[in-house]
């Protein structure tokens, strides 16, 4: 369960892709907003990925977490509209998915945890977005981009990077760590 | 041989009967990487003397890397592996940072950003106290011939320049044991010169070396032992270096470890390998040599083109015809512009200025899907190429499963790739991925093949097949074009060569022209690596060998010199300002704080002073000009105009305010009240921003993360390490792109072309992350240093001040009454 530098390292380095591809979505998001506003949220998971991703191939107590503040911090020094406030959003979020795989001590990283952390995420997000501004929407506007958050983080955050990273097994990449030992262990 | 390499040849004798204690011992040793997998080394016996140098060589794959590393004892500290049998360190082996490694890619193996602060790396490791850093800095860097600004951003530099540098990292520990695994693989000629040269300094300086080394010709006078493997990872002889790889020549080709069209060397000091020209042992067909001179269209033709990228000119009048049928290999530095002019040639790139034909059309004219009809093109990393996630869809350009069609079947045969059908691509070795990658442009027929440097990475087998197929498309009259740095390679196959140096094109001809032509080959860093080390460089005088690394510098690094002299004229020009000198992690945690208490601005007032306040610290202490701070936030405010649209028109209306309706939309004052304010909160937030990426430096942020906030120096420099290779990732992005232009076919599921997407670049990342982790941890960041700032000495001098807690508080305490005051 311990950290070893080249968990550390490769945690950032797919942050710092999953940073450099959440600020292109970040040119859709005012796009999105100006006319439905819940639209929105069908979208927001697509903001956790490096979460479920880092957490999922390093299987290491606060991965999750981290790699989401290092992609926030990526995404806001490439020029995203949020500013500083990224790193709320990224803690957030990485306090949701963190909370899912904390619940079974960090040892399960099945389907269901997955879209859980994935869900978790996005209601960390869905909460961030209310006190940011969102609490100006009418009830029914905001109820509907709570839900909506909710699925698609379990979707974009959760589903997308477990086969992203079964995938990555599958091909071998990750035999040095965690996923790719477990994979091995079990078979 | 001179008489002290005679000499020291007789003080060193191979085996373990030797009178001195040797550095480190191995008896009966095997590897494995894993409990029950094949072993990669088996009963291996190896030891080494204070002051030997020795050379492991082997085919690819035969455990060369896995030795060196067991002597570092990166194995099994930081690459996890079963080593059975008796391992033994002498007392000046012991501590972490006594044995120095340069890996052989100079991107995967630094840590910092700066030049001063890489060298110190290892320092800061061993705990040198700060005082010492420098001096032991600029010692290291003058022993590695690396002259260049203590300031500069390394990720500039030339392969051989960060090689140079990655030297004098390593020499800087003052290791014991240098271990230099393959650390010329990226460099052209004269780059490997330049740190072959470095290799025998060092050993005419008494160090003790372990060498791998497939471009070995230069290294053989000048190591005192080899050590040769077979493919089983057994040891197959070892003794003096001359003597045995004269004597095992035959079975060195046999194993595939050299070439089987280069000579044994026959006696110490000769230099046959450039002056001979006319020999071959793959005999050509002589009438083919001056390019058939058919009256048709050529293949390709270029009239006054300029390749940039941006502001940058890459190569400029390019004027050429390229006929059809003809193998042109495209020669030239690192970094002179090669894959450029390749790309160029096949539509990837786009022409500045002048104009660029393919088959007599303008090739903009072509639609791509015809154009890759006409042209395959295989980059320098295969796996951009992979779509599918088996060998058999791969080949197929289709997804096939079982069944395997016969004639996939046929091509798996062909390029050895039979059996593996089932196997994801990212799995094969690199061999197996070179091949595949081939194999899958001859599944359908072309006129014109484009290689970025196909033998790059391969062993001589691999290689040998891949030119052998090559010479047959060639002779069933396809247009073959390559780069490389291989001039062996030039000889033996290219019947036309392009030397690209200098911003242009610098040469013209057949490659016996160009070997008559000193001038060039000098200019376009051609010559050097296969000349021997004679013995009078082994014992040259520190002088005078420092004026070769000076003069060779200079022909080499020019670009780069300007580039920095030009940034250090920046950073004169510009003093620090307070905020430089702040300390940046206080700093962070105060903008932070701004930035959430931001979030409670509720009117106009509030949401005006929470913007207010960044813009007066960006001004006052960030000496940003008011006309600086607009034209960063410009482009924002044409986003937050869409914000603020947003919730004009989509904030909830209390009862009885007044509302209009336009189309689907309710306007309301409400809303615009909400809009102006979230908006003008928000923009502080990306002022605040602003500030911090334009004004903080990354290296001392970390630093300061490690000392004032405890982060442990594993998770702030491992961070480090991660976000240098950001610059990477872009050009990656691009190569990634243009790959996917050329394949036809998508995969069907959108779902799963996002992970086809990903896989290469995540792959490429992931691999990139195990080998920086494994080269900080060869420099002794395991353990204490590695785990609290108080087991580490810093480079940077990074305190905390009562300043930065004025500083910081007032801004927080600004930002609280902001809100409390203003109603």
């Amino acid at each position: 369960m311990k950290w070893k530098l080249r968990d550390i390292v490769v945690m950032v380095i797919l942050a710092v892709v999953c940073g450099g591809i959440y600020r292109l979505w970040d040119v859709l998001y005012p796009l999105i907003n100006t006319t439905w506003v819940p639209s929105q949220g069908m979208l927001n998971g697509l903001w956790f990925i490096a979460s479920g991703l880092v957490a999922y191939v390093i299987q290491r107590p606060g991965a999750a977490l981290l790699a989401e503040l290092v992609a926030a911090m990526i995404e806001q020094a490439l020029g995203s509209q949020f500013g500083l406030q990224n790193l709320v959003w990224g803690f957030t979020q990485g306090v949701g998915a963190e909370v899912a795989f904390a619940l079974f001590a960090w040892r399960r990283f099945t389907l269901g945890t997955m879209l859980l952390s994935g869900a978790l995420s996005g209601l960390g997000a869905s909460l961030t977005w209310y006190f940011q501004g969102g609490s100006v929407y009418t009830h029914t506007d905001i109820l509907l981009y709570f839900i909506f958050t909710l699925i698609s983080g379990a979707l974009f955050g959760g589903l997308l990077p477990k086969l992203i990273g079964d995938a990555l097994n599958r091909a071998g990449i990750v035999r040095n760590f965690a996923l790719g030992r477990v994979a091995r262990v079990q078979k | 041989m001179s008489m002290q390499l005679a000499q020291r040849s007789a003080s060193s004798p191979t085996g373990t009967s030797q009178l001195a204690e040797p550095l480190l011992s191995i008896r009966d040793v095997s590897v494995r990487y894993e409990q029950g997998a094949p072993a990669i080394l088996s009963e291996i016996d190896f030891s080494l003397c204070e002051g030997e140098t020795v050379l492991l060589m082997g085919p690819s794959g035969c455990g060369k890397s896995t030795l060196a590393m067991l002597c570092a004892k990166l194995i099994p500290q930081s690459v996890e592996a079963v080593v059975e049998g008796q391992v033994e360190f002498s007392a000046a082996l012991q501590a972490s940072g006594d044995v120095g490694y340069v890996f052989q890619d100079p991107d995967a193996q630094f840590c910092m950003l700066q030049v001063a602060d890489e060298v110190a790396f290892g320092l800061e490791n061993r705990q040198v106290p700060r005082a010492q850093m420098p001096d032991r800095i600029a010692s290291a860097l003058e022993q590695a011939g690396s002259l260049v600004p203590w300031t500069a951003q390394h990720a500039l530099f030339s392969g051989g320049m960060k090689q140079k540098l990655a030297i004098a990292s390593a020499l800087a520990q003052k290791p014991t044991l240098l271990i230099l695994d393959e650390p010329t693989a990226n460099l052209d000629p004269l780059s490997t010169r330049q740190v072959f040269d470095q290799i025998a300094a060092l050993r005419a300086a008494g160090q003790t070396m372990i060498v791998i080394e497939h471009k070995f010709d230069a290294l053989l006078p000048i190591m005192d032992r080899v050590v040769l493997f077979d493919h089983t990872g057994r040891i197959y002889r070892e003794g003096p270096t001359l003597d045995v790889v004269r004597e095992e020549w035959d079975w060195l080709v046999q194993e595939g470890v050299v070439a089987q069209w280069k000579q044994p060397p026959e006696c110490a000091g000769d230099d046959r390998i450039l002056k001979q020209s006319g020999h071959s042992a793959i005999p050509l067909d002589p009438q083919d040599s001056s390019g058939p001179l058919s009256p048709t269209v050529p293949a390709l033709s270029l009239a006054a083109a300029q390749i940039a990228y941006g502001d940058r000119i890459i190569l400029s009048d390019l004027t050429l015809t390229i006929a059809k049928g003809d193998f042109v290999a495209i020669v030239g530095p690192n970094g002179a512009g090669k894959s450029s002019l390749l790309q160029l040639f096949a539509g990837l790139t786009k022409a500045r200025t002048g104009s660029v034909h393919l088959l007599g059309r303008p090739i903009r004219e072509w639609k791509p899907r015809a154009r890759f009809g006409v042209i395959a093109y295989s980059f320098q990393n295969p796996e951009f190429q992979f779509i599918y996630e088996r060998v058999g869809d791969e080949l197929a350009n289709r997804i096939v499963g079982e069944q395997v069609p016969e004639r996939v079947q046929a091509l798996l045969n062909q390029f050895g790739l039979e059996g593996l059908e089932q196997h994801s691509p990212f799995a094969l070795s690199q061999g197996q991925k070179r091949r595949l990658s081939v194999a899958s442009m001859l599944r359908d027929e072309h006129d014109m093949y484009l290689f970025d440097e196909p033998t790059f990475g391969q062993d001589a087998r691999t290689q040998l097949a891949l030119l052998e197929q090559m010479r047959q498309l060639h002779e069933q009259g396809k247009t073959i074009i390559l780069t490389t740095h291989d001039m062996d390679l030039v000889r033996r196959y290219a019947k036309r060569v392009l030397v690209v140096a200098e911003g242009g094109v610098l040469f013209s001809g057949t490659p016996e022209a160009l070997f008559a032509r000193e001038d060039i080959q000098v200019r376009a860093h051609l010559r050097d690596d296969q000349l021997r080390l004679d013995s009078s460089d082994v014992g040259l005088p520190k002088s005078a060998y420092r004026d070769r690394q000076r003069s060779a510098q200079n022909l080499s690094s020019s670009p780069i010199d300007q580039a920095d002299e030009r940034a250090s004229k920046r950073d004169r020009a510009r003093r620090k300002s307070p905020v430089q000198r702040l300390n940046p992690a206080w700093m962070f945690a105060s903008m932070l704080a701004a930035a959430v208490i931001s979030l409670s601005a509720h009117t106009l007032p509030q949401a005006l002073a929470q913007f207010a306040l960044p813009l007066f610290v960006m001004m006052a202490l960030g000496w940003m000009s008011p006309w600086r701070i607009l034209k960063l936030l410009a482009p924002f405010v044409i986003l937050y105009i869409l914000y603020f649209w947003t919730y004009v028109a989509n904030s909830a209306i209390p009862p009885g305010a007044p509302s209009y309706h336009v189309l689907f939309y309710t306007i309301s004052w409400v809303g615009v009240h909400n809009g102006l304010v979230l908006s003008i909160r928000m923009l502080g937030s990306v002022l605040f921003g602003i500030l911090f990426v334009t004004q903080i430096d990354i290296t001392e942020f970390m630093v300061a993360l490690t000392r004032s906030f405890k982060v442990p120096p594993r998770f702030a420099y491992g961070a480090l390490a991660g976000l240098r290779v950001v610059p990477l990732f872009s050009s990656e992005w691009t190569k990634l792109r243009q790959a996917r232009q050329i394949r036809s076919r998508e995969s069907a599921a959108p779902v799963l072309r996002v992970i086809t997407y990903a896989l290469p670049l995540l792959s490429q990342g992931i691999r990139m992350s195990e080998r920086v982790a494994i080269a900080m941890e060869a420099r002794g960041f395991v353990g204490p240093p590695a785990m609290s700032a108080q087991h580490r000495t810093f480079y940077r001098e990074v305190n905390v001040h009562w300043w930065d807690y004025v500083v910081s508080l007032s801004i927080v305490a600004l930002s609280l009454l902001g809100i409390v005051l203003i109603h």
